[in-house]
């Protein structure tokens, strides 16, 4: 008689539907079970278990993988935005990349694709670089199929996101280009910016399945500690390369590294100035120690995450982490006041992380001598009398050299926070090789007590110097409101002014103004058109109408569309001030001008507008304006597009001692969705340069010109 | 001092039980030997799943013996204990022995 057979959907389920590199004897010994008297009801049971345990566990196995795709793509609206800024120039001429007809949408298309492929390339290299010495376990056929394949995946998932969010909202959300700066859309959450993430974290995903190290890669292994024994010795191993030192000093590195990245979000997020302006040194004096305290408990939460998890599989960790952390504490300490500085724009920043860096080099080197140079170790070639050493490479001299060279390059970008962190691993770097391992470390109580009063006796100056940035931020955000307010009576020197932006956002800065709502002198007045219009069965116009520019300038910072309700509101002209933003976030410019009565679209074929150019800094500039309709529900608008202001291109760019005149032209189409407006606005497009900075731009009038 | 993993219950259990089987450990009676001590019902696939873990750790070895008819010519995966699997599982067992014994007697009931 014929064995049963087991039931045939289980089986097919078992057979085709498990993850890949399941093991083939289970589906054997379910069969032998089932064949040896257990029910079809068990054998369901058991291939959907067995089913859904191969996809726990191959997905488990790329958790890293996951990890990096949502965080490359998250990447990928602001990526979106620079491209747009280098693809949609103002001069069409500009467009060398651009094709004559036919072919002017391949080109174009050509390009997009390009430079997007070009994107998930660069994760992709990040991806395999990031591995370090287990890059060399890659197959190189897989590595290649995955840049190969990114392109096809990358156009595959972009369609299905296309049509999937068409079939979802109708007709699609979109994005408001024009708006759209880099560092506002790392933190951009809204559904399209969302959406468009979508395509880059499939591609990376599909590409990059397949391009696991052939030893299972995965974190736990890349923290785990060489087992260094006698059976070990003589079988290689991904881990024994004849340097039995290196794992270990990776894992050091890469604990301090996290407890330092913790720090640094916790103090950007919860180092802030007093809301008075007139603090007590007392208070300061607390609010700095607590800010320090943060600092090395975020710093220790950080480095104890990642250090239970190398426990857990097994690593082999060179001290406990309690003598770790209070070593490590020394470095920081000093992250708050690194952060409130770089805040300020001030240098001291740098200056105050390099000590920091050098505290921390000095305390983990006398803690750990196990990382010192093994090359005096080497054995000699006994067949020589004197044995010719080659010396070890060591790649941390040009790595010292260039975050030098980036960092003067940060410093005059006034990146202090960045340049802070390039010089603090340079002087890392430089400290650890020229500190002497000790011939003694001590562990246990000993070694926790020692390891404590260092940090007592460092975290003493650390709090003072947290105070003294609190003191100066308090002082330097004193001035700063003192300034503008000379400003806003419309004084020839225009004192700076910053912007904050707003905490519930992703950034914060220390002193300023969430926005600026900027009013030109003398108050505002009504407007009303010189000309009367022809009646209502004729809208058009047979003479150019004039309207004087008196509406107000918007400073804001992104994702918002407009100033906040605590918007700082004062007089002047944008000719006369200098605003700029303090922290990352870019800046907004526009100009709004509400009319008394709606004008119909049909009245005018073009918009002229006459502005005053003021701006010597280096940037070309364009304006792009929008009209709409505040009366009708939805207030519908109307985008004119963009023009170049010429006075700022490269070409005809010059220092400005006065300001110069010149007028945009913006047609308006004969048929538009929109039947009239009451409000004129201008956007201010600025060079990706000078993003953080305002334009000293003003509009004189509007001239609508007949069709 | 350097620090050590433990094994979690499940995987201890797999070990002891591909050391009673010895020659014969496979998925089959590796999973009969856990419902017989259990007393309820083992996926054979979490089973598998926790061999991949300790061979992966170096506590197990594996290999592929003949494929057969009545396996629907599948072969079997036999498993091995290895050195360091052996010294994890005296070293938990001499652990938690230490732990047990130190633990009063519950009154009323005899060991």
């Amino acid at each position: 008689m014929e064995p049963a057979e087991p039931p045939r959907l289980a089986r097919w389920l078992l057979d085709h539907c498990s993850a890949p590199g399941r093991d083939e004897a289970i589906a054997g010994d379910l069969l032998e079970e089932f064949h040896s008297g257990r029910s079809a009801d068990w054998y369901r049971r058991q291939a959907a278990s067995a089913v859904m345990v191969s996809w726990v566990r191959v997905l488990g196995a790329r958790g890293m993988l996951f990890l990096f795709a949502v965080l490359w793509s998250s990447l990928a609206p602001a990526w979106t935005a620079v491209l747009d800024r280098f693809v949609t120039r103002p001069n069409p001429a500009e467009e060398f990349w651009r094709m004559d007809a036919p072919f002017y949408g391949l080109s174009s298309f050509a390009l997009w694709l390009a430079l997007n492929v070009g994107f998930v390339w660069a994760g992709l290299l990040l991806y395999f670089g990031s591995h370090g010495r287990s890059a060399g376990n890659f197959r190189r056929r897989e590595v290649v199929r995955a840049f190969v394949a990114a392109a096809p995946l990358f156009l595959l998932a972009y369609f299905g996101t296309f049509v999937a969010m068409n079939l979802l909202a109708y007709p699609g959300p979109t994005l408001p280009w024009h708006t759209m700066t880099p560092f506002g859309e790392l933190f951009d959450l809204r559904l399209a910016a969302l959406a468009l993430r979508v395509p880059y974290f499939l591609t990376l995903v599909c590409a990059l399945w397949e391009a696991t190290p052939r030893f299972g890669f995965s974190l736990s292994e890349a923290l785990a500690t060489p087992r260094i024994d006698e059976a070990a010795a003589d079988s290689p191993s991904m881990f024994t390369t004849g340097d039995n030192d290196r794992s270990p000093a990776s894992l050091i590195r890469f604990l301090v590294l996290a407890g330092l990245v913790n720090a640094l979000i916790v103090a950007v997020l919860l180092c802030r100035l007093p809301a008075s302006h007139e603090p007590s040194l007392i208070g300061l004096l607390v609010r700095a120690a607590a800010y320090v305290v943060l600092g090395v408990l975020a710093g220790m939460i950080g480095a104890w995450a990642y250090w239970r998890r190398a426990r857990s599989s097994g690593a082999r960790l060179p001290l406990p982490f309690g003598l770790f952390a209070l070593t490590c504490a020394v470095g920081w300490v000093w992250v708050p006041a690194v952060v409130l500085l770089a805040a300020q724009d001030a240098p001291a920043a740098a200056a105050i992380a390099v000590v920091g860096a050098a505290l921390l080099a000095v305390g983990l080197r006398r803690a750990l001598p196990l990382f010192h140079d093994s090359a005096a170790d080497s054995d000699d070639n006994e067949l020589f009398a004197a044995a010719l050493r080659t010396p070890p490479r060591e790649v941390q001299g040009y790595v010292i050299a260039g975050c030098i060279y980036l960092a003067g390059f940060a410093l005059d970008d006034r990146e202090h926070l960045l340049a802070s962190g390039l010089l603090a691993l340079s002087a890392f770097l430089f400290v650890w090789q020229f500190t002497l391992a000790p011939a003694r470390v001590f562990l246990g109580v000993t070694g926790n007590a020692r390891a404590a009063r260092r940090l007592a006796r460092i975290a003493v100056p650390a709090v003072l110097i947290t105070l003294w940035a609190l003191l100066d931020g308090v002082a330097h955000r004193d001035r700063v409101g003192a300034s503008d307010t000379a400003s806003a009576h419309g004084n020839a020197a225009g004192g700076p002014a910053d912007i904050k932006h707003n905490p519930t956002d992703f950034a914060a800065a220390l002193d300023g103004y969430e926005s600026i709502v900027l009013w030109p002198e003398p108050p505002k007045k009504e407007i009303f058109a010189p000309i009367p219009l022809a009646p209502q069965q004729d809208p058009r116009l047979h003479k150019p109408l004039v309207l004087r520019f008196d509406g107000a300038y918007w400073y804001f910072q992104p994702p918002s569309q407009h100033p906040g309700p605590h918007a700082h509101i004062t007089h002047g002209s944008p000719l006369a001030v200098d605003i700029h933003s303090t922290s990352f976030v870019p800046l907004t410019m526009e100009a709004h001008q509400n009319l008394a009565r709606p004008l119909r679209l049909a009245c005018c074929g073009s918009i002229e507008v006459e502005i005053e150019n003021r701006d010597n800094r280096p940037g070309p500039l364009a304006l792009a304006m929008t009209l709409t309709d505040n009366a009708t529900p939805g207030h519908p608008s109307l985008y004119l597009g963009l023009q170049p202001v010429a006075s700022s291109e490269p070409g005809q760019f010059r220092i400005k001692s006065g300001a110069v005149t010149e007028t945009l032209r913006f047609a308006l189409p004969a048929h538009a969705p929109l039947k009239k407006f009451d409000e004129i606005s201008l956007l201010v497009i600025s060079d990706p340069l000078r993003i953080d900075m305002g334009a000293r731009i003003a509009i004189a009038q509007f001239e609508l010109m007949p069709r | 001092m350097t620090e050590r993993g433990y094994l979690g219950e499940f995987e201890l259990m797999i070990l002891l039980a591909v050391i009673h089987l010895g020659d014969d450990a496979y998925g089959v009676p590796i999973s009969r030997e856990l419902e017989k001590q259990r007393g309820r019902n083992v996926s054979v696939g979490s089973v598998y799943a926790a061999l991949e873990r300790l061979e992966t750790k170096d506590l197990v070895e594996s290999s592929l013996g003949e494929p057969t008819a009545e396996r629907g010519g599948k072969a079997k995966r036999y498993f091995r204990i290895t050195k360091e699997g052996l010294g994890q599982v005296r070293e938990t067992r001499r652990v938690l022995t230490k732990m047990w014994r130190a633990l009063p007697e519950p009154q009323g009931e005899r060991p």
